[in-house]
């Protein structure tokens, strides 16, 4: 791996104090930035709320979590920890100054919105963040902002920006740590260093994808220190520096979650965690074939195994370490992905191989040399001096652009056509439907109606009019049920605190109703079925059937209206 | 300006010079001198604020209590987002003055003006081998530097030691006559009334200046404009191996002196000067006036009142090696006066507070306050909330949370994850500038150090009401640990 590092300088550049007219990109790059993140910023708010209001199509995920985020603005009960501890908080959180807004605006929690205005900014920045990584290497900004537009236009990235979910923000925390740690190669600058920990510890928040990023990110620093002669030292210092947020966040988050959940990693083992999920979703075999994940990369980028290919043999000729954060991290967290789903640990989504499409744009990026030096706001001791180098000729230039439209944007039929499979894309296949409905599997349109019963039965509750307090409901999986009321208060809720004590005792406690789902399958982890495992199919003799739901989405659950038997006491098992 | 040995003054010279050092500031501008550590309306209002306070702790006792508790939150919080502000503005490279060497050996002598180095020293005789050569290793035209070594008339040894080998023609040993108050600063005064050098600078005894300081400063007054009035070198230690507490004191200097010193600077803010190697403009000192002899942190005020002439004070890229600290009983006493002195020094600046507003403006008045006021404020408040805590995590008494609603209780939340995080952050930050690895392990055990300095802070603050002057001596050479502090009579 050494033989591809730059020689580090010998003479330590004397870091000259610059005038600001000086700098070379830093400044004029501030409008085009701006440009390109309000335009994307505002064309994936606006395709995400045609899409789930116009369209109907709502990921659970995603509503989920901006039904978490009201939950702590608007409930009988609003607390912080309200948003719960099944997902990582920060695309939660970050949906609560857009939540405070609901009260005038519904729509903004019945339709997700609140979702999309965040997924849509965390994509729009990590746009900013991939043009400014390639502008980073001296390259013209019309290459730099041009690729970073075509991956803006990738319908994968367009969907994700666009639902909700959480794979904008963790693209953008990827990306920018990924741009701060190929920076602080050459720069040494302290600067560099933290903002890529700050990157990756806020990327915990998101995904615990991100200790795989800090894992490689301490690879990426003694790489660095191991060639500038082996510095056991000063890369145990550099990645304290790196790994601190991390470790900050990861301690903050598991401390939280076992101080208010009493279980440390609520996001993996509790009974709405990943490995219950799993154990509820699956059905046969429990893991998949080792060449899913592979064919699941292929179907983003067909042709990221020949660029890589290329471009870590150019980057070798060149001595170039900018290609170093790019293929360990990117790398590792699609290898990482790919262990875990053949492992059987996580879901076989196409969605968490979304890095192939960074990776494979900046590979096609640094497929033009780097020139130039960075401005560094304080260059340290070791920072490598500028490198020379003449703009890339005129045949160089056509040969790159044309990699890029080759590896870019021509296999885009491609990826739409292998995207139409329930298997290879379990959660993108159906929306092909929203464009043809006539030729639209039945499946299809019914997972395209997601939530419509659930908006329904909610218009329902509020037409009772009943009091605050009234309906229990586990927003485990009442979530869309509580998130489309427009009367937040009737509800008694997983997070408030006297939960338990109501659904002990609901007729002592005013509660008039309970919500009631099937005691199989995902059903298993309501609490509701957990106190009283027959309360779906008999009211578990505290309360009686007012009300049947029938389901019309696919993969939903059906609900049952229970009416609680006046002074019926407990009657558990 | 060749002198040797022992400095011939008359009596009636030395007389006239120790009046002014002992006398001058307070007698021009009592309202700046230190020498009354409170006046009347300050002793006042802070008898009346205690009043209020027990009152209102035993009338309103649970309004009361919410009250103080979401005041030192918020004194805390604010702390907390401002030094992290200012880190943010000295992690800038652009923060601090940097003088290449190319630059500072350009000089040629006819632009080098004449320069005064004061050093003063007390009972360390061991110090004076170790200061000739430091001395001597400075580049500088011997016919424009001056060194003062300044001794009291009745530190026997030291002056012996100097007759032994001060043997260098620029060091000039100055005898101050043995008079009160037994200050440094009153050292520093004396010897200015003898000194030739446009640019004056301190150095203590055991400093080892980077050669080519000198000129870089004068380097540095060139091209700064011309109401920089100071120029401040950083300092570090050599001995930051020597066991946890010296490194915690590198990693401590690490921070200041490379990122929350140039941040101060660069936002203009009001700079407590650091002890030695302050460069100054000799022109500006007879504005703003010298060394206050009854303030403990000279230094500090003497920045403060730079600021309030409208001048400023610049960081230069350029490192003096001091002897850190190893004696923690010693470290407490060196910290306890400092933390008395930046509240002297508050006291003192505070006795016209819309004076200093109008001189300062908003953000550099508020920025005095939480420097001087609240740095040992908030190293004594640390140990009240540490213990808070403490209390809470094993019981979780109900009296605690009454006392911190939730808006208290989510911004000290705050102020205990975010905020003691981000201090250990930007500890390991300023620890890697010193470009010292070793200094992790201080980094990461730092919250110990937080503990002596809340010890230090209680000190000081105890010891601002019963012995305002008292001057707590620092040891220097690391077997002197005998208790030879000089007191004010």
């Amino acid at each position: 791996m050494t033989a591809i590092l730059d020689r580090p300088a010998r003479v330590l550049p004397p870091p000259e104090p610059r005038k600001r007219s000086e700098e070379p990109h830093v400044q004029g790059d501030a409008w085009p930035s701006w440009l390109m993140f309000g335009v994307s910023f505002i064309a994936y708010v606006t395709v995400g709320a045609v899409l789930a209001v116009r369209y109907g199509y709502i990921v659970g995920d995603a509503l989920s979590r901006t039904a978490d985020a009201s939950f702590a603005t608007n409930s009988q009960d609003p607390h912080l920890s309200a948003i719960g501890f099944v997902f990582g908080p920060l695309p939660t959180v970050a949906q609560i100054p857009v939540q405070l807004f609901a009260n005038w605006w519904p729509d903004i929690t019945r339709y997700g919105i609140s979702g999309i205005v965040v997924s849509s900014a965390f994509m729009a920045g990590f746009l900013v963040q991939l043009a400014l990584t390639i502008r980073d290497r001296g390259a013209s900004r019309l290459w730099s902002f041009g690729i970073a537009a075509i991956v803006g236009l990738l319908p994968m990235i367009v969907l994700y920006g666009a639902n909700g979910m959480s794979e904008a923000p963790f693209l953008f925390f990827t990306m920018w740590a990924v741009r701060r740690l190929i920076r602080w190669q050459r720069t040494d600058d302290v600067h560099d260093l933290t903002a890529a920990g700050l990157a990756v510890g806020l990327c915990y928040l998101v995904r615990y994808e991100a200790l795989v990023i800090g894992v490689m990110g301490v690879v990426v620093i003694v790489l660095r220190h191991r060639v500038r002669g082996w510095k056991l030292n000063k890369a145990t210092m550099d990645s304290s520096i790196l790994l601190m947020p991390l470790a900050i966040t990861f301690a903050f988050w598991t401390g939280a979650s076992w101080l208010i959940t009493g279980d440390a990693f609520a996001q993996f083992s509790s009974v709405y965690g990943n490995s219950a999920v799993l154990a509820q979703s699956r059905s046969g075999s429990s893991s998949v074939a080792v060449s899913f994940p592979i064919i699941e990369t292929l179907v983003l980028s067909p042709l990221l195994p020949l660029i890589a290919i290329v471009s870590f043999g150019l980057a070798i000729r060149r001595r170039d370490i900018d290609l170093l954060p790019v293929l360990l991290i990117f790398g590792a967290v699609l290898g990482f992905e790919a262990v875990s789903v053949i492992r059987g640990s996580t879901f076989p989504f196409l969605r968490y191989y979304v890095l192939a499409i960074p990776a494979t744009a900046l590979l096609l990026a640094f497929l033009r040399p780097g020139r130039g030096g960075l401005e560094a706001r304080r260059a340290g001791p070791e920072a490598l001096p500028p490198r020379t180098g003449a703009l890339p000729g005129g045949v160089s230039r056509i040969l790159t652009s044309l990699a890029v439209v080759v590896g870019l944007i021509a296999p885009v039929p491609v990826t739409l056509r292998l995207m139409d499979s329930a298997t290879r894309a379990p959660q993108e296949y159906y929306l092909k439907a929203i464009f043809d409905r006539r030729g639209a599997s039945d499946g299809a349109l019914s997972v395209l109606r997601t939530f419509g019963t659930e908006r329904g039965f909610a218009a329902y509750l509020d037409r009772l009019d009943l009091p605050d307090s009234s309906v229990l409901v586990d927003t485990s999986s009442g979530f869309a049920i509580v998130a489309a009321s427009l009367r937040r208060k009737q509800f008694v809720i997983t997070s408030d605190h006297n939960f338990v004590r109501d659904l002990n005792d609901p007729s002592e406690y005013g509660i008039q109703y309970i919500l009631a789902v099937p005691d199989t399958g995902r059903g298993t982890a309501d609490a509701i079925n957990r106190r009283y495992p027959t309360m779906y199919d008999t009211g578990a003799d505290v309360a009686h059937l007012a009300f049947v739901v029938p389901q019309t989405a696919a993969n939903q659950l059906p609900w049952r209206l229970y009416r609680v038997n006046a002074g019926g006491g407990s009657g558990a098992h | 300006m060749t002198t040797t040995g022992f400095a011939e003054i008359t009596p009636e010279a030395s007389r006239k010079a120790l009046h002014e050092a002992v006398e001058g500031l307070w007698e021009r501008d009592p309202d700046a001198s230190a020498r009354v550590a409170f006046v009347r309306w300050q002793k006042v209002v802070a008898a009346m604020l205690t009043l209020v306070v027990i009152a209102g702790l035993v009338i309103f006792t649970r309004f009361s209590v919410q009250a103080l508790c979401l005041a030192c939150t918020a004194v805390y919080l604010v702390t907390m987002i401002d030094r992290t502000v200012i880190f943010r503005r000295g992690l800038d490279g652009k923060a601090i003055v940097r003088i290449s060497d190319e630059e500072a050996l350009a000089l040629t002598d006819d632009e080098l003006p004449f320069y005064t180095v004061l050093v003063p020293a007390y009972n360390e005789p061991e110090v004076v081998g170790r200061l000739l050569a430091a001395m001597s290793a400075l580049v500088y035209p011997p016919e424009k530097l001056e060194v003062q070594l300044l001794l009291e008339a009745d530190d026997e040894v030291t002056i012996e030691a100097a007759r032994r080998e001060a043997n260098d023609p620029r060091i000039r040993t100055i005898l101050v006559p043995a008079a009160d108050p037994r200050t440094k600063p009153k050292a520093c005064n004396y010897g200015l009334e003898f000194a030739v050098g446009e640019i004056v600078t301190i150095y203590d005894a055991e400093d080892k200046p980077e050669p080519l300081q000198l000129r870089r400063v004068v380097a540095a007054f060139n091209k700064l404009s011309s109401d920089v009035a100071c120029v401040q070198a950083k300092l570090s230690f050599h001995n930051s191996r020597q066991n946890l507490l010296t490194a915690w004191f590198t990693a401590e200097y690490g921070l200041w002196f490379g990122y929350l010193l140039p941040g101060l600077m660069d936002s203009r803010s009001p700079i407590p000067l650091g002890g030695t190697s302050n460069h100054l403009r000799r022109d500006v000192l007879d504005e703003v006036g010298a060394w206050d002899p009854f303030n403990v942190t000279e230094d500090a005020d003497l920045g403060m009142r730079i600021a309030g002439g409208g001048y400023r004070t610049a960081v230069l890229d350029s490192v003096t090696i001091e002897e850190a600290n190893s004696d923690m009983i010693n470290w407490v006493r060196q910290r306890s006066r400092w933390y008395k002195g930046y509240l002297q020094t508050y006291l003192v600046h505070m006795r016209h507070p819309a004076r200093l507003f109008g001189q300062l403006g908003l953000r550099s008045f508020a920025r005095f306050n939480l420097l001087m006021a609240g740095t040992p404020i908030v190293a004594l408040l640390n140990m009240a909330f540490w213990f808070i805590t403490l209390l809470w995590i094993l019981g979780q008494p109900s009296q605690i949370s009454t006392a911190f609603p939730p808006v208290t209780y989510y911004s000290a939340l705050i102020c205990i994850v975010i905020g003691n995080a981000a201090t250990l952050y930007m500890n390991i930050v300023g620890a890697r500038a010193t470009g010292d690895s070793h200094l992790l392990w201080a980094c990461l055990t730092v919250p110990l150090y937080w503990v002596m300095m809340g010890i230090a802070s209680t000190k000081g603050c105890w010891q601002l009401i019963t012995k305002p002057s008292y001057w707590e001596k620092t040891f220097h050479g690391l077997d002197a640990v005998e208790d030879e502090a000089v007191e004010e009579a």
